[in-house]
């Protein structure tokens, strides 16, 4: 259990992280979104008592973790992929941690087996790849069997089988009943990963939700529409409330109106309907909603509209979602 | 799993049901020696310095005796020459290699990011300096008395090899000593330097200027009391008090800062003042 508490961290002028409050409960997977540079990593090293925060505080089970008697069993934390020496080899870097805490030459054979490290672990760091870093990185991790996992960016530069393996680790620690925290600027990856999303963006909180609640919240009620009579229908359809776009000569997409609506307007008007389908917006879509005027590093493409209004899409609560994520519309 | 729900009785009883591997300051210490035995620039720079200090060592001892084998020298030999002959070498490296050690020793957990694995596994910073700090100091003594006793051997080895006569005496076992704490003394003000400015190059340059730069410059300058006054608390000076008898052991400005145990005490400053200063850039500063 990870409880932050009005976190704040302040890096000269710029607000790493401002006023984060949420908490991270044991038997769930809780995801971490956000584009780079959003305070992911910053919030995750306050966590690990690495940086101290500017204000408010983060508890790992109900203490500050410097306080922890036994840090390797109660955290385990995966920072950054280039945390080992260079000059060390795999093996001697996870057996300097596991002498802090006097474990068994016999765990650390474990973790290296469990991360199919067994070929590399007598090898330089040095000579390692991205993925074999990571590897070591969760390794370490592993290394106390702790309660609390904190992976940050963990399947970064892993190929397709270690994104699964680490899916499947995540997983199964939670439903061990361990705490679990993962952070992520791919949505994709979260939905299939984690059971809470929290979402940030320059160091705010955006949505602290449910992959389903977010889902549903961003997506809205979408409507496709083909027919020969597109052109009527768009014009009956349209009002305030929806708005309708052509999508062909025969397509139609009609933005607050559930398929039901739509079928018992077509069966009122005689229209012919060759297709009607239920759109549902992808995570990617939600997550790119939720944090578009949130991302601080724009590719040079996109209009600077961030500035004048960089947090329209940030709301408290559940029930704003909708509304505030459809201004904020796609790049 | 609120904090308010947790009872005290049962959560004694767990933790001691449960008690598990724990964060030790022996667990820490071990850890550290395998740190710096891990990795091959210790090794690299143990040998440097046996080799160039004993080769500096023996060129200085060959130049002395020559003095003596061509009937230029005015004085009989003395107790513990050739160990004062060797250590004119022998300190000279040390002060470089002991610093370079101790701003390894830390700066290469800043420069590799091992930091803060370090860190998250140990959050108790003051022990991981005093690990840090112990290993060193170990590692340290262990290097200079190899080096020191090869260098004492290979000058006693050319002196008597030319005939002349080898008293060691207390003075000589005075200066051996000397030599060793002197590299102790650079290895843990480094490591001192390399927490406080988190950069090997940054350490190293810290460390030099301190053991030979700070001296050159007070030499140069004009010799008033104050001059006097700093030159007896310059790491240079102090350590030339202790690996050298006789010459440098003039009286100090400073009561008590003078002679052999005078040195002593101004290099356990100094490394005090170091370790000091890193551990309070570590507790502070944002790893």
């Amino acid at each position: 259990m990870i409880q932050i508490e009005g976190l704040t961290k302040r890096y000269g002028r710029k607000l790493a992280v401002d006023h984060l409050t949420f908490d991270i409960q044991p038997g769930h997977v809780t995801g971490f979104l956000g584009p780079n540079g959003s305070g992911k990593s910053t919030t995750m090293r306050l966590i690990m008592g690495l940086d101290r925060p500017t204000a408010g505080r983060a508890l790992v089970n109900g203490r500050p973790f410097v306080k922890s008697p036994s840090p390797l069993t109660e955290v385990g934390a995966l920072l950054d992929a280039k945390a080992a020496h260079p000059g060390r080899s795999g093996l001697a870097h996870l057996r300097q941690l596991a002498a802090t805490h006097k474990l068994p030459r016999r765990r650390v054979d474990e973790v290296v087996a469990m991360t199919g490290l067994e070929k590399v672990i007598t090898k330089r760091v040095r000579t390692y790849s991205l993925g074999m870093n990571q590897r070591l990185g969760i390794a370490a991790a592993l290394l106390g069997d702790p309660q609390v996992l904190i992976l940050d960016e963990p399947v970064n530069g892993l190929d397709p089988e270690g994104v699964l393996w680490v899916r499947q680790l995540a997983r199964a620690k939670a439903a061990e009943g361990r705490t679990v925290f993962i952070s992520s600027h791919l949505m994709a990856e979260m939905a299939l990963t984690a059971d809470r999303l929290v979402v940030i963006g320059r160091g705010r909180m955006i949505a602290d939700a449910s992959v389903e609640e977010l889902l549903a919240a961003s997506s809205g009620v979408v409507t496709k529409i083909r027919s020969p009579q597109a052109a009527q229908i768009a014009a009956a359809l349209a009002s305030p409330e929806v708005s309708v776009t052509s999508e062909g000569p025969e397509m139609l997409k009609v933005s607050g109106l559930n398929v039901e609506q739509v079928g018992e307007a077509a069966a009122r008007n005689g229209w012919v309907i060759f297709e009607l389908t239920p759109v549902q917006a992808s995570l990617e879509d939600a997550y790119m909603r939720l944090t578009d005027s949130a991302v601080e590093y724009r590719s040079a493409d996109a209009a600077p509209t961030a500035s004048a209004n960089p947090y329209s899409t940030t709301v408290p609560g559940q029930s704003d979602l909708t509304g505030s994520v459809a201004q904020g519309g796609r790049k | 799993m609120t904090a308010a729900t947790i009872d005290p009785r049962t959560m004694t009883r767990s933790e001691t049901a449960s008690a598990g591997p724990r964060l030790s300051f022996g667990g820490l210490i071990k850890s550290e020696a395998i740190k710096l035995l891990s990795l091959r620039s210790t090794y690299w720079g143990s040998l440097i310095t046996v080799v160039a200090a004993v080769g500096i060592a023996a060129m200085m001892t060959f130049s002395l005796a020559w003095v003596f084998t061509n009937g230029e020298a005015t004085q009989p030999v003395t107790d513990g020459l050739w160990v004062l002959a060797a250590n004119q070498g022998v300190a000279f490296v040390f002060a470089i290699t002991g610093v370079v050690m101790g701003v390894l020793v830390a700066a290469s957990e800043y420069a590799s990011g091992s930091i803060r694995s370090t860190l998250a596994v140990a959050p108790r910073r003051g022990w991981v300096l005093t690990a840090k700090a112990v290993v060193t100091l170990v590692y340290a003594l262990i290097v200079a008395a190899i080096t020191e006793a090869i260098a004492i051997g290979v000058a006693v080895l050319i002196a008597s090899s030319d005939g002349l006569a080898t008293p060691f005496g207390l003075d000589g076992l005075r200066m051996a000593l000397g030599a060793v704490f002197y590299f102790v003394a650079a290895a843990l003000v480094g490591l001192g330097l390399g927490f406080i400015l988190r950069s090997t190059a940054g350490g190293i340059t810290a460390g030099i200027g301190l053991f030979f730069v700070v001296d050159l410059v007070l030499r140069m300058a004009t010799a008033n009391d104050v001059v006097k006054a700093i030159r007896d608390v310059t790491p240079a000076a102090a350590g030339a008090r202790i690996y050298t008898v006789g010459e440098s052991a003039e009286a100090a400005v400073v009561q008590g800062l003078g002679g052999y145990g005078g040195g002593f005490v101004v290099l356990a400053a100094w490394i005090v003042a170091a370790l000091i200063g890193g551990y309070v850039v570590l507790k502070k500063r944002d790893a």
